[in-house]
């Protein structure tokens, strides 16, 4: 749908400053229908990468590729993107109302049909009792949602979020990526950077990884975690067992007069075994996942 | 046609935006001063309070336009950038250019609705006075709206070019040295060095001559301005606006928004 092609941004702030590689000959996709996080630490090339997307700055070298599903060319692909910026400001003197207008007419909207809209969307964002204020009374959290409002009102085929959920408390961070998922669910392709892999893991299908303005992974979520998956299980005991012969991978003590054991895959049941022969009460037992950001802190470690 | 479509809307927010701010408050503010400052000045004139009044509404009038235009200009594009907000409009089918020409309109609008209103005021405390309008008059007011809007265009161009402080000196430059240019060419000094004079020559044909705007001393003196004049005075004000709308249109074209 949307293509990065051996895609390099050298910034350059004066003629003395040394030259700055935020974006390095990185090549990646998103495909239609998906939901894809787009992930890297402060100042991986995240921003830049969106940026060149839609046409905000140009790359050094390399180009940006709209699908079909998007029209093809730049021109056409605007009108089937909605794009949120990184904690925008808004125009603090127009209201809720005006500014969903503002930002319909100019997707090419027609009034009637934004007036329409609007209800159902205000209630959908939950901002219906806040449209006839100034933005300048939002709060954070609802200037959040009412970008995200004039973000998808004009039912974009491609949605490009930049860091949505950054600044959010975590009630609102919920509600946003409730929504998210709605929307994906609408049949409607979800792109979105954040910096927050848990985040990413919990919403997401696909999953882009940039590090220092290189591309480190662009694949699914799930093959991810299954190859690193390192498959081991957390048993929780009373303090003072001992389990002399037996191969656990670590034990914690957790106060209150408990400790846990990691125990490996094939080791479970021999540990289980263990247990009920020295009549010892189980109090807990979990497999443990890893998490994507484990994976990612031992890819950035390698 | 949609580009021009395009830039109506923006300048219809742009406008409604600035008029929800404060900034039209200065009308109040100033006319409230323009009628007090012409009472005090009335009493210290001999029979010509309402000429008083006409030097001082005019004056009034284009220090504010001044003030609004360099205050506004100087970050019309620039706040934008830096609240991001022009991410949400370029975003969507709307070119830079539409974007900036919707922002000038918007600005330039609200100047005129500025300066109609300061002339209002101006008008109506000179024929409070007993004074009368006279048509020059009203074209030295109408001339302040072309003057502002030509350096809107100007401290625009300039913020596009360079940083706040640089682009505001240079406007500011710009506006003093445009006004006094005109009087450089009858200074013996200048009419002895040839060289000079060719500077000052360039200077006409390419930078802003604030000066053919200024029609105070000729309205104060109750003298007469020839139709051609004010005729290529206008054309004058239409190309050079739109040349420089052109030229800011290109650097934003080629402009990095980050």
């Amino acid at each position: 749908m949307l293509t990065w092609d051996s895609t390099t941004k050298i910034f350059k702030a004066d003629l003395f400053a040394p030259a700055f590689t935020a974006l390095d000959n990185v090549s990646f996709g998103i495909p239609e229908g998906s939901m894809v996080g787009f992930l890297g630490a402060n100042g991986a090339g995240k921003t830049t990468s969106l940026k060149i997307a839609l046409d905000f700055i140009r790359p050094t070298s390399g180009r940006v590729v709209y699908g079909p599903q998007l029209g093809g060319s730049a021109a056409n692909a605007f009108k089937n993107i909605g794009f949120l910026p990184e904690r925008p400001y808004y125009y603090p003197h127009l209201k809720g109302r005006e500014f969903i207008q503002f930002m319909g007419e100019l997707s090419g909207m027609r009034r009637k049909t934004i007036n329409e809209k609007i209800t159902p969307q205000a209630k959908r964002f939950r901002l219906d009792h806040a449209l006839d204020r100034e933005l300048k009374t939002y709060s954070k959290g609802m200037l959040q949602r009412i970008g995200f409002l004039v973000t998808v009102l004009h039912e974009p085929k491609l949605i490009i979020l930049d860091e949505p959920l950054s600044g959010l408390d975590p009630v609102g961070r919920k509600e946003m990526k409730d929504i998210m998922v709605e929307i994906h669910k609408e049949g409607r392709t979800v792109f979105f950077s954040s910096h927050i892999v848990s985040d990413v893991e919990e919403v997401c299908d696909r999953v882009i990884f940039l590090r220092h303005g290189k591309l480190i992974y662009d694949g699914p979520v799930l093959p991810l975690l299954q190859d690193n998956a390192k498959q081991v299980w957390k048993f929780t005991l009373p303090s003072g067992a001992v389990f002399e012969g037996i191969n656990y991978l670590s034990k914690t003590a957790l106060g209150s007069g408990l400790e846990s054991y990691v125990v490996e895959t094939h080791l479970k049941d021999q540990f289980v075994q263990e247990i009920v022969k020295r009549n010892i009460s189980l109090i807990g037992l979990e497999q443990q996942k890893p998490h994507l950001e484990e994976i990612f802190y031992q890819t950035r470690n390698n | 046609m949609l580009m021009f479509t395009k830039a109506l809307i923006v300048a219809r927010y742009t406008f409604q935006e600035m008029l929800k701010s404060k900034i039209l408050w200065n009308v109040a503010l100033l006319g409230f001063g323009i009628a007090l400052m012409t009472f005090v000045a009335a009493e210290f004139t001999f029979g010509v309070p309402d000429r008083v009044a006409l030097d001082l509404g005019l004056g009034s009038l284009t220090l504010s336009s001044y003030g609004i235009t360099l205050l506004i200009g100087i970050n019309l594009i620039r706040k934008e950038e830096e609240s991001r907000t022009v991410y949400l409009i370029i975003s969507r089918p709307v070119s830079r250019v539409a974007f900036l020409i919707g922002k000038m309109l918007g600005v330039s609008t609200f100047l005129v609705l500025n300066l109609f209103l300061l002339s209002l005021v101006t008008v109506g405390v000179v024929l409070s006075l007993g004074g009368n309008i006279s048509s020059l008059a009203l074209t030295a007011m109408f001339f302040s709206m072309l003057e502002a809007i030509m350096l809107l265009s100007v401290v625009v161009a300039l913020s596009l070019l360079a940083n706040q402080a640089i682009a505001l000196m240079g406007a500011i430059l710009l506006l003093v040295v445009g006004h006094a240019i005109n009087e450089t060419q009858s200074i013996l000094y200048v009419q002895l060095r040839p060289w000079l004079s060719n500077v000052v020559e360039l200077y006409h044909l390419v930078l802003p001559g604030f000066y053919r705007f200024n029609l105070k001393d000729l309205v104060l003196y109750q003298q007469e301005l020839a139709t051609d004049q004010i005729v290529r005075t206008f054309f004058y004000w239409l190309f050079y606006t739109t040349g420089l709308i052109s030229c800011s249109a290109w650097i934003l074209n080629r402009k990095n928004l980050d």
